[in-house]
């Protein structure tokens, strides 16, 4: 084995996709399953995405969801993404305190600017609120990240100064992190000292620029005194290279649909998969979707992660697994998804490394 | 049987900090609470909504309920209640339905209009510009059943959490909107001791039938201060006093104290006056007597079911009086 292989941390990214025969609460099952799986192969963390308004996808509310994850999971860090474009920050600072005041010292909290939803389903969450341009949002990044400091905020009122707290008493704070696509989150992720998620499962295109850009303007401090990033990818596995295939069309096609801005359904089972035509439409995101996605058999798929950690220089990969389920696998688990986690850690053990890096 | 013979008992609790205490331990005590509770037979626990409050800790019932559901079998879980004026309805709807995804049929949705703590808190929240708390109720409404054009409230679940007005019952009309919207009604008694029966009265006479709720239901929510041992129970009785004058005062104490802490501390006349004045905010005794003063309550406000909130330095003395008034009250 390389050294690569040797400090690999591996974590999960779940979108949380339903696939037509699950209802809601077999997908939360199978989610559920699929992160106690995580924790028990000892993955570095468990991150949930974060969509409203779309029926493909059931990972919504970051705080309230890994808070189920935090109840069934040791020792795997929890949390994802928290998209403050549609939330207040001292409601984000709240809510993520709270999760830390359950699960103290395992919460992950990460920003992201996007807004995953249509405009309308934004417009609700901001409760008719304006949305925020670049300097509300750099304001209210600026506050959360105070807010979710132990000891709070001092605020001057009337003269007076009292001091403001989201979480009274709190011991430890959840970690946060910039979540990015581009130089611009690499760039204020870097000035503001903190961790850096680079969603590659969104765009892979200036990935290898942005987390340069982030490790060369990266400005040290005492809580972070290096760079630290990670990469989210989205990995098909199958036990062969052709199964694999199988299993990408139904990722493949609901994809293609959800970023044409096409509506959008539970996801395919791979049988129903195979019986659709892809529009001709779709052949350029196709085109694109494989030449980002680790598609192929165990070891193809390890040997495309650690490349691709390699290539980007980091040492942290977030997998991100796709539905890839058949109508004969009980709708609330999703053995594939639980396969893909075990080969990985298989090729790359996590749980001696954990031990000795130590759980941050 | 008689209603009063059968009454429900349930749990509204507010993850209160203990001095010298920290954040994560008040929120383990509720799950430990929530824990026994399930197991002892009470109906529902709920968690309240403060903001900026050190004694009161709950500030996210959702995110907290969500560990109560994976911790727990059977119980209700539910918030007492989401202050919606401080939220977007769209945002609840969604992590009620994520609840309800994952705990079918055990969750409520307990909704109030006040803010949890101070104004500053409250504007710091995203209150939608120009709240009409009756259009969130509507919106809310929508979302739970899928009513609602353009956008769902997603996951889309079979059942909807069961709606529930928490109200001051200071006037005979306060439970208007729960009656028109078939919603059940919560009357905050342990807040307002004036709240009157004819609230109740005229909510189950104007009651139309929802889908959740065939038949109106109604909560009467009560302070409740019992052990097992007079010196035990002077020393809860003092912390919940100690609580409520300050309260009162507009100013919250930071932690529950100790008992060694509260023997430093004197009531004056005027105090214990006004504590009498209140009275009727609560029950207090030794469980037995306890035990009849509920089932009494009940009577009088024509409820059918009764919920509880108990503010103790010791969890352990929360817990064993719980599960002693459980042994006593439910069937």
């Amino acid at each position: 084995m390389t050294d690569m292989t040797n400090k690999l941390k591996l974590s999960v990214l779940d979108i949380g996709p339903i696939r037509s025969n699950q209802s809601a609460s077999d997908c939360f099952a199978s989610m559920l399953e699929l992160a106690r799986h995580a924790d028990r192969l000892g993955f570095h963390r468990y991150w949930l995405a974060e969509h409203h308004n779309v029926a493909a996808v059931a990972a919504s509310h970051t705080p309230v969801f890994a808070s189920v994850v935090g109840a069934n999971t040791k020792d795997i860090r929890v949390g994802g993404c928290v998209l403050l474009s549609h939330y207040p920050p001292f409601l984000v600072a709240e809510q993520m305190g709270l999760l830390n005041a359950c699960f103290p010292g395992r919460v992950d909290l990460g920003i992201g600017r996007s807004t995953g939803a249509d405009w309308a389903t934004s417009s609700l969450l901001r409760g008719g609120t304006p949305m925020k341009n670049e300097e509300g949002y750099i304001s209210d990044l600026s506050n959360l990240l105070a807010l979710n400091q132990p000891h709070g905020v001092d605020v001057d009122q009337g003269g007076q100064s009292y001091s403001f707290k989201a979480v009274p008493n709190a011991s430890s704070a959840p970690s946060p992190w910039i979540l990015g696509t581009s130089s611009y989150s690499a760039q204020l992720a870097a000035e503001l000292s903190l961790p850096y998620a680079f969603g590659y499962h969104i765009r892979a295109e200036g990935a290898k620029e942005a987390i340069q850009l982030y490790k060369d303007r990266f400005v040290p401090s005492a809580a972070q005194p290096e760079p630290s990033v990670l990469v989210s990818a989205i990995v098909v596995m199958g036990k062969t290279d052709e199964e694999a295939e199988r299993l990408a069309r139904s990722q493949l096609y609901f994809m293609s649909a959800f970023r044409s801005g096409e509506p959008v359904q539970p996801q395919m089972l791979v049988e129903q998969s195979e019986q659709v035509e892809f529009p001709e439409r779709y052949d350029d995101l196709v085109a694109n979707f494989r030449r980002s996605w680790i598609i192929g058999s165990p070891d193809r798929v390890a040997d495309g992660v650690e490349a691709l950690a390699a290539e980007l220089g980091v040492d942290e990969m977030m997998i991100n697994p796709v539905v890839a389920a058949d109508a004969s696998q009980a709708s609330n688990r999703a053995p594939n998804r639980e396969f893909t986690l075990s080969a990985l850690a298989e090729r790359f053990p996590q749980k001696a490394q954990s031990f000795l890096a130590g759980n941050v | 049987m008689s209603k009063v013979a059968t009454v429900k008992i349930s749990i509204l609790e507010q993850s209160t900090l203990s001095e010298n205490g920290l954040a994560a331990d008040a929120i383990h005590n509720t799950v430990l609470l929530a824990q026994e509770a399930d197991y002892v037979g009470y109906e529902r626990l709920w968690l309240s909504e403060h903001h900026n409050m050190s004694i009161l800790q709950g500030s996210s019932p959702e995110v907290l309920l969500a560990a109560l559901g994976s911790k727990t079998s059977r119980i209700r879980i539910g918030s007492g209640g989401v202050m919606l004026p401080n939220h977007s309805a769209l945002k609840v709807a969604e992590h009620f339905r994520v609840l309800e995804a994952l705990f079918p049929g055990r969750v409520d949705c307990g909704i109030g209009r006040a803010s949890g703590g101070d104004p500053y808190s409250s504007s710091l929240l995203n209150p939608p510009k120009d709240v009409d708390f009756a259009e969130q109720v509507r919106q809310l409404d929508r979302f739970f059943h899928d009513a609602y054009p353009r956008v769902a409230a997603m996951p889309k679940v079979k059942g909807a959490p069961p709606l529930w007005l928490l109200s001051a019952g200071s006037h005979a009309n306060s439970g208007q909107m729960a009656a028109e919207n078939g919603m059940g009604l919560a009357v905050a008694l342990f807040i307002n001791p004036a709240a009157t029966k004819e609230a109740v009265t005229a909510y189950r006479r104007n009651f139309k039938p929802s889908e959740e709720f065939p038949e109106p239901k109604v909560i009467i929510a009560l302070n409740v201060v019992t052990a097992d041992d007079t010196s035990k129970l002077n020393d809860m009785k003092k912390a919940s006093d100690y609580f409520r004058l300050m309260r009162d005062n507009g100013t919250y104490p930071t932690a529950v104290p100790s008992p060694s802490s509260l023997a430093r501390v004197e009531f004056s006349r005027n105090q214990v006056a006004y504590l009498d004045q209140i009275a009727n905010r609560e029950v207090t005794g030794l469980i037995d007597d306890v035990v009849g003063q509920i089932k009494a309550r009940a009577a009088a406000y024509d409820a059918d079911e009764v919920m509880l909130t108990m503010m103790a330095y010791d969890i352990e003395d929360k817990i064993h009086a719980f599960h002693r008034l459980a042994e006593r009250i439910v069937e």
